[in-house]
Order: C-alpha cells, then sequence, then structure tokens
C-alpha cells in the first residue's frame, strides 16, 4: 500500500519566477525506507517540506499539484493533524530543543499533545530503553555531544509515535561510528515499529544499504537513482610529494574544559606545503587542538613551535600566516559584496595594494563573476569558499579548515578538492579537519588520528 | 567556558515548588527596592551566597554577567560623586542592582523551563507570554555562543575588538549575530510547528506541594516583617 501518493506537485517560493519542484510524480510506499539524494539546491528538503505539510503553510509561495497521504489530502489539513502522521527531524539538532534537560525534551512533544501524564511518562521510558539513552536522561542541553542531541531529537520524535518519519541530512554533523550507529536504529525503527522513513542525504554510502529505493533530485525534477549519477574523488596517491621542509611542530599539547574533560596529549608536525588530515569521533578534540593552533584558545600544557619558534596563545592568534576557517560561514560573513569581504582581512592587517590579487584568488576559486555580489545570497558551497578566500587574502602560509564539506554535495565537494590541491601547489600547508574519509584519503598526504 | 541558562544540579532549590520560587522572587525583589538599611541589604546578599552554595552554582558563571553590572556600578558611583551626593546612596544602588541580577540568575539557573512554565500557567499568565518567555530563556545560550564564535571568527581576520570605539566598529560582530539570530528563530519556529506544537491541548504536570515548600514561604515571611 502506498503511504504518500503526489501527483504533479510544482512549487515555485514566495517571489519567484522559477519552481523549485517542477511537476514530481511519486508514490511511496508503506513500511520502507526512501532516500533523496542529489545536489545541494536540487529541491530535496523543499520536497520532505511539502511531505510534512510545512510548505505552504509556513513558506508560502505558490503550490500545484496533489499530495495525499493515504486518503487525507495533506494540502487541506492541518499542521496539528499532520504531525500525528508525520515527524520531520531537521539538519541543526540545536535549534530543535525547546527545553533544557533530555527528559523534558523527550515530554515537550507528548505534553503539547494533551496525552494523559501516565501515558507520557510509560512512553518516555519506552523511548529511553528503545534508545539506549537512560545514562542522558538528567542532563542539559550544553553537555551533550552534537551526536547525542541528534539522538535525543530523533527519540523525542519517535516518542510521539508518528507512521512516517522524515529526516533531511542526518549524518551531516556525525562521525562514521556515530552514522553507523543511526543506521542500526534507522533500521530496526522501520521493523520494529514499521514506520516508514524517508531521508534527504549527501552521504551515498549511508543510504545505498539501507534504504530500498533510492530517487535522485536534481534542478526540482525526479528519477530513480542509478549509478551513472555517482562522482567519485580522484584520487592523488600517486603524485604523493615528500615534503621535509619543517613548519608547524605541537608537543604534547593538553586542553582541558574542565576537571573532567581533557585533551591530548597530541604531538604532531607539519611541514611546508604539506596537506595533513585529521580525523576521529565526534568530541575527540580535533576543532580544539585546530583552534589552539590558531590561538583561540590557550594550551594548558605542552607547546606548540611556529617556524622553530615558540609560540604563546596571544602571538599565534596575532601572527597572520596561521588561518583558520569556520566551518559555517555565517559566523563571518557580513560586509555587502564579496571582494569586500575580501579586503576585510588585510586591511585591518595593514596589506595594501591587495585589489589586484583578490580578482586572482576568485578566479582560483571558481568565484569568478561573483566579486559585486551580496555574500549572502550566494549557495552554501560558494559561501564556503568566500570565507575560505576571506582567510587566504591575508597570505596565510598555514590553513587550517574545520570540516570545509559540511552540506557540500559531490560536485562542490570535488571542487573544493581540486582547488585545495593548487593552493598546496603553490606552496602553502594545509591541516584539513574532516569526517569524510573518503576526501581526506583523496587529497591528504598524511593523516593523523585522534581519540 | 560555557554559558548554562540551566543546572540540573538536584538541590533543595530544584524540588522547591516553582510557585514559592516566584513568590519569594518578587517579595525579595520589592524588599530590595524600598528597602534603605544598607546592612539588610548586606545580609541579603550574603544569604543569597548561601543559596548559591546550596544550589551547587559554580560562582564563575556569575561573573560572565556580573562584570558589565559592576563596570555601571562604578560609573554610578562616579556619577553620585559628581552629583556632590553621599557615597553610601551610590553603594545602595550598586548593592540592589547585584542583588536583583543575582537573584533573578539564581531563579532561573534553578527553575527549568517546564516548571516555570507550569507554574506561570497556574498564575493564569496568558499562554502565549509563558511559552515566549521559556523560549527566549533557551534562545539566550544560543545567542550567547553564537555571538563568542562570531567575535572569534573575526579576531582571526586581524579585526581587533578596540577598534569597536569607533561608530562601525561593532558592525563586523553585529551583523552576523544578527543574521544568525533571525535564522535560528526562524529554525525553531519551523521544528516547533513541525513537532505540532498545540497551546490549547497543553498538560502540564501537576506541581507538588511538600513539606519545605511550606518553609521557604514561612520564613519568606517572617523574614519580609523583619526586614520592614
Amino acid at each position: 500500500m502506498d503511504a504518500f501518493r503526489i501527483q504533479n506537485l510544482s512549487y515555485y517560493f514566495k517571489n519567484e519566477e522559477i519552481p523549485c519542484l517542477k511537476n514530481i510524480t511519486l508514490e511511496i510506499p508503506q513500511g520502507k525506507i526512501i532516500s533523496l539524494v542529489g545536489p545541494s539546491g536540487g529541491g530535496k528538503s523543499t520536497f520532505l517540506y511539502c511531505l510534512c505539510g510545512l510548505i505552504p503553510k509556513c513558506f508560502g509561495g505558490l503550490l500545484e499539484g496533489k499530495i495525499k497521504y493515504k486518503n487525507q489530502d495533506i494540502i487541506q489539513s492541518s499542521l496539528e493533524e499532520l504531525t500525528k502522521e508525520a515527524q520531520i527531524m531537521f539538519q541543526n539538532p540545536e535549534t530543535q530543543f525547546f527545553s533544557q534537560t533530555v527528559r523534558e525534551e523527550l515530554r515537550y512533544g507528548l505534553e503539547s499533545k494533551g496525552l494523559s501524564l501516565d501515558e507520557i511518562e510509560t512512553r518516555i521510558e519506552g523511548v529511553l530503553d528503545f534508545f539506549g539513552i537512560k545514562h542522558l536522561e538528567e542532563k542539559t542541553v550544553e553537555e551533550l555531544s552534537s551526536g547525542e542531541k541528534q539522538l535525543i531529537i530523533l527519540a523525542a520524535l519517535v516518542a510521539l509515535k508518528p507512521k512516517v518519519l522524515i529526516l533531511d541530512e542526518p549524518t551531516a554533523n556525525l562521525d562514521y561510528s556515530n552514522s553507523a550507529k543511526l543506521k542500526n536504529l534507522l533500521k530496526k525503527l522501520n521493523k520494529e515499529l514499521d514506520m516508514t522513513i524517508i531521508i534527504s542525504e549527501h552521504n551515498l554510502d549511508f543510504v545505498k544499504d539501507l534504504s530500498d529505493k533510492i530517487y535522485y533530485f536534481s534542478n526540482g525534477a525526479v528519477e530513480a537513482y542509478s549509478n551513472q549519477f555517482q562522482l567519485n574523488y580522484e584520487n592523488n596517491k600517486s603524485n604523493r610529494k615528500n615534503h621535509n621542509i619543517p613548519l608547524l611542530k605541537v608537543e604534547n599539547l593538553e586542553f582541558c574544559y574542565n576537571k573532567s574533560k581533557k585533551i591530548g596529549p597530541v604531538s604532531f608536525n607539519l611541514n611546508k606545503g604539506e596537506i595533513l588530515g585529521l580525523i576521529g569521533p565526534n568530541g575527540c578534540g580535533k576543532t580544539t587542538i585546530a583552534k589552539c593552533i590558531a590561538g583561540l584558545y590557550k594550551i594548558n600544557k605542552g607547546s606548540i613551535y611556529y617556524g622553530g619558534k615558540k609560540l604563546s596563545a596571544k602571538k599565534l592568534l596575532n601572527l597572520t600566516e596561521i588561518g583558520y576557517v569556520y566551518q559555517n560561514p555565517d559566523y563571518s560573513l557580513f560586509e555587502n559584496s564579496v571582494l569586500d569581504e575580501l579586503v576585510f582581512g588585510p586591511k585591518n592587517i595593514g596589506l595594501t595594494g591587495f585589489i589586484e590579487d583578490a580578482k586572482e584568488l576568485l578566479n582560483v576559486l571558481s568565484l569568478d563573476g561573483c566579486g559585486e555580489k551580496d555574500p549572502h545570497n550566494l549557495s552554501i558551497g560558494q559561501k564556503r569558499r568566500v570565507t575560505i578566500a576571506s582567510i587566504l587574502s591575508m597570505n596565510p602560509k598555514l590553513l587550517i579548515l574545520d570540516e570545509p564539506d559540511t552540506g557540500l554535495d559531490r560536485v562542490n565537494s570535488i571542487a573544493l578538492c581540486n582547488f585545495l590541491r593548487k593552493l598546496s601547489g603553490s606552496g602553502l600547508s594545509i591541516v584539513l579537519i574532516s569526517h569524510n574519509i573518503q576526501l581526506i584519503e583523496s587529497i591528504c598526504d598524511r593523516v593523523i588520528k585522534l581519540g | 567556558m560555557q554559558i548554562q541558562t540551566y543546572y540540573n544540579t538536584k538541590s533543595i532549590l530544584h524540588k522547591l515548588n516553582p510557585l514559592v520560587k516566584i513568590i519569594c522572587l518578587v517579595l525579595i525583589s520589592i524588599l530590595v527596592l524600598v528597602n534603605n538599611n544598607i546592612f539588610i541589604l548586606f545580609a541579603l546578599f550574603l544569604f543569597l551566597l548561601i543559596l548559591n552554595l546550596v544550589a551547587k552554582i559554580p560562582f564563575g558563571v556569575y561573573w560572565f554577567y556580573l562584570v558589565y553590572f559592576i563596570l555601571f556600578g562604578i560609573f554610578s558611583i562616579a556619577l553620585v560623586l559628581l552629583a556632590k551626593s553621599t557615597l553610601i546612596i551610590g553603594l545602595l544602588f550598586v548593592l540592589r542592582l547585584i542583588i536583583l541580577l543575582v537573584l533573578s540568575l539564581l531563579f532561573i539557573f534553578t527553575t527549568s523551563n517546564e516548571d516555570l512554565i507550569c507554574a506561570l500557567l497556574k498564575l493564569h499568565v496568558p499562554y502565549s507570554f509563558a511559552f515566549s518567555l521559556s523560549f527566549a530563556l533557551r534562545f539566550l545560550s544560543l545567542i550567547v555562543k553564537n555571538t563568542s564564535e562570531v567575535i572569534k571568527a573575526q579576531k582571526l581576520r586581524g579585526y581587533n575588538i578596540s577598534l569597536a570605539k569607533s561608530r562601525t566598529g561593532f558592525v563586523p560582530i553585529f551583523i552576523p549575530s544578527l543574521l544568525l539570530l533571525f535564522k535560528n528563530a526562524f529554525d525553531m519556529s519551523l521544528a516547533a510547528e513541525a513537532r505540532g506544537f498545540d497551546i490549547k491541548k497543553y498538560k502540564t504536570k501537576k506541581l507538588q506541594w511538600r513539606f519545605g515548600d511550606f518553609i521557604a514561604i514561612g520564613l519568606m515571611i517572617l523574614f519580609s516583617i523583619f526586614a520592614f
């Protein structure tokens, strides 16, 4: 039996001429796991929002065609009715918490459904057992790791006993072992509770053996997935060079968050022109170590040598030769145009005569033609490249990239790879933090595993 | 350092009936505002510090909030001195502000969102107000986190915080923080909608009255009589 039946669905966002979804006809059977893959901006998320009724109710815009869940017309029904059938998990777990402790978060949705107090308690105990998260029950949101946060949100949704579970890029913030855990959980939910599960995902390996059927979304149109869409990273094992001019040396670095949580000791060194991969599970301290090198955190023990000299956190921060690129471009973009964004850094540190270089830089990062555009209107892949460019414009000798491929589709990710190679060819050292093993393998000269 | 809006240390203060806590909050606030005796205010301040010890909340977290108030306090004392008034009035003023701040923070740190909504609904506060307040508290930690990351990100681009003295100096920090705020607020409202948030059906747990609650109320009333 079909759970969802979609006929000739088209959707236009408010004030947009071009449709985001074009004439989609699809049937989603009951009790199966369905995955949607494809490039960013292809309409996967928009389609998911349509399924759970958020479009057009919360977004406005123009919706044509029919969506039916069993015999219920989704466009006509109210959101409260729909949430009994389908629940959606968004990409960022942080903004889906409404309460401060785990137990209250689980209780929150149930209370707003008006269930009896006994029923609420039994359901909470049920999901705590099902997900094996009894030990997290009393923790506050701030104490949870990103993997745990995602798990709690999923548990809170399952507690509402929906028949359909919709997940929007669930593995974006997860490491390999957490993804595997999530995969098993989804299988279990599907088998034991007979849930229909719909996933949108960039990570093909995650969905391949999990789903019963995979659809490919591109430019608002849908087709069944076939292997021809798969793009692989180019492997450069043969071009791997030996670099032997030392640049950075980290010795027995230790960092303590508080009395109970500690990172390290870690030691490694980095040569000029080398690309070093930094991998490890969620919460093992990859980002923290990178921030220590950039001088944002003071290390508790150990030392960092740069160019043969031991430097303190303050000196490291003032050293423009080390550039650290944040994962989230929204943290740093603020100017009206991309060019202004590139000039901001050099102006701060007193570099002049930069405009000529900026155009060349845009060319290298395949951003030509974007110079005058507002950085906030660019796509996520472009935004991330602008952030990298805004650091590169300060002429660093060492670039630290914190999960630069999160939320990027394969096309953008491969483009990123190519220009990182180009940069390292010109003598720049790169430290790359990522969960994406394929990316790391294809590009890094050396890999360090933490935790 | 992590900024939290709730510490789940399970102390006596956490177990108190949230209604009692609200009543005490209001009573002490009135007391602080109308009382001019510096010794009583100081005693109250010490009492709050003891309560803080009982609630097992690290003292360090207050610094984050207090720093601005101490700056404000120095400023106000300077103002009082300029106006040739007595120092005592200035001190009273600062002490009042600090007590009110510590008091309300203590309340927020020890009261969970659910308890707060529960108590506000019992007091017949309109639903929409009670829920907005609880969302705002959850949002606070997001704002603090975002802003500190934005500051770090701009520092890495050579942005010097002392430039902030100039008229447009705050823009590089202000704009990304604001944009993130809007984005997060939209995401959060979407998540609430998608979870089927329905005010009319909202059912909370029952508020429990324990022996300790009555003791707290009794002590509070005694203290107020004594202070007046």
